[in-house]
């Protein structure tokens, strides 16, 4: 028997017509504050998670930039000894640069060569460590942690201030204050000496930087009121930024 | 969808002044969040010189409710498992390869992220997260050589 061609059915569902509501402004932050006013404080590990999700933002971005600013590059990412390459590990707390433990990413130029390396919660050896001799073994005191760093390859477990090509400090904040701009201040004074501006060891993202060694510190909030403190710090080598946390 | 009507200097500072008032009678968990909303959210105070200059130039309005609603965006809608997602993606964007877990190493332990984030919000929220974008400050300021900025 010959199949009948199907004909086009009367559809019994009414067509979906795309609708767009108008608000007022106050009635839209209405809404919002009855959100606000009934959400919960985080739990403890919500709040670390949503702080290193920050920071793995805060590194995405970063390594787009030199992707962009730097022709014919590439990143790649680097996970721990025996990992999966789809699965990203990085450090909950200070940590070392530990290829078995933690996935890091290799910053590679258009010659194919590797000229840094991006890791999330790295410690580094403090300049006032290094210039105490740094001969009995590490205390507390004379290890930094770099919430973002990138440091030049192979520079060992813990690199030293030498080595760090750009240092990050991130702040998952909901205020921005003038203490987290001090804390930036000091990571500062114990990853470089205050010098004439040279050419930075980052120039795709910050030409340059009055310290010696020439690596940008940059202090990352998600606050905007960070922009405030933009000056005059700058010109001690600091750099403040603003990165909106997409929610 | 929604959408929200033209927004003048009027409508702006109503709606600064409903956030201040709402933020100054909150009683609950997020005590300081809310006492920050309503600092920020107060009308500006004016300092004035000994010559009777202005101490610093006054911010619009626009530049003041655009930093308040970051503030109360963050409290009302906190990173989710699709901001995990959307991270998860930028990533994979700047490595040309996917990224399927986030994890983080706390001693031998492995965390994935996505497990303590809330879930994806609503639809209602987030036509509304996506109808107040426009007053927020979305600008990447990571884009690289911009320290030319002040």
């Amino acid at each position: 028997m010959a199949k009948t061609t199907a004909a086009a059915k009367p559809t019994t569902k009414k067509a979906k017509i795309s609708k767009t509501a108008s608000v007022s402004l106050v009635e839209a932050v209405t809404s919002v504050l009855d959100k606000a006013m009934t959400a919960a404080a985080p739990s403890q590990l919500t709040a670390m998670s949503e702080d290193k999700l920050f920071e793995v933002l805060t590194m995405a971005r970063l390594l787009r930039a030199f992707k962009r600013l730097n022709s014919g590059s590439k990143v790649v990412h680097v996970p721990r000894q025996g990992g999966k390459a789809s699965e990203i590990i990085v450090a909950l707390n200070p940590a070392s640069a530990n290829r078995k433990k933690f996935s890091h990413f290799d910053l590679v130029d258009a010659s194919a060569t590797t000229v840094g390396e991006a890791w999330v919660s790295l410690e580094v050896q403090a300049l006032s460590w290094h210039m105490s001799g740094g001969a009995s073994k590490l205390p507390p005191a004379a290890l930094h942690e770099l919430d973002v760093a990138i440091v030049f390859p192979s520079s060992g477990l813990y690199p030293v201030h030498t080595q760090v090509q750009v240092a990050i400090t991130c702040k998952n904040v909901r205020s921005a204050t003038k203490e987290q701009v001090r804390e930036a201040l000091g990571l500062r004074r114990e990853t470089a000496l205050l010098r004439e501006p040279a050419w930075s060891s980052a120039p795709w993202l910050v030409a340059s930087v009055p310290a010696d060694p020439p690596s940008p510190l940059l202090l990352v909030s998600s606050d905007p009121g960070v922009k405030k403190y933009r000056t005059p710090v700058d010109h001690l080598g600091v750099y403040v930024r603003y990165l909106h946390f997409d929610t | 969808m929604l959408e929200i009507a033209a927004a003048g200097e009027d409508e702006l500072e109503e709606a600064l002044r409903l956030i201040h008032e709402k933020a100054r009678a909150y009683r609950g968990p997020l005590v300081h969040e809310f006492a920050e909303i309503a600092r920020r959210s107060a009308p500006e105070a004016i300092e004035l010189r000994p010559d009777g200059e202005e101490v610093a130039e006054r911010r619009t309005a626009q530049d003041r409710f655009s930093e308040v609603l970051a503030l109360l965006m963050a409290v009302a809608f906190p990173p989710d498992r699709e901001t995990e997602k959307r991270v998860r993606r930028e990533l994979a964007d700047v490595i040309g390869k996917p990224v399927r877990a986030l994890r983080l190493r706390d001693g031998n332990d492995l965390i994935k992220v996505v497990d303590h984030l809330p879930p994806r919000a609503r639809k209602a929220d987030l036509n509304l997260q996506h109808a107040l974008r426009r007053f927020l400050p979305l600008h990447d300021e990571l884009d690289g050589q911009d320290d030319r900025r002040g």
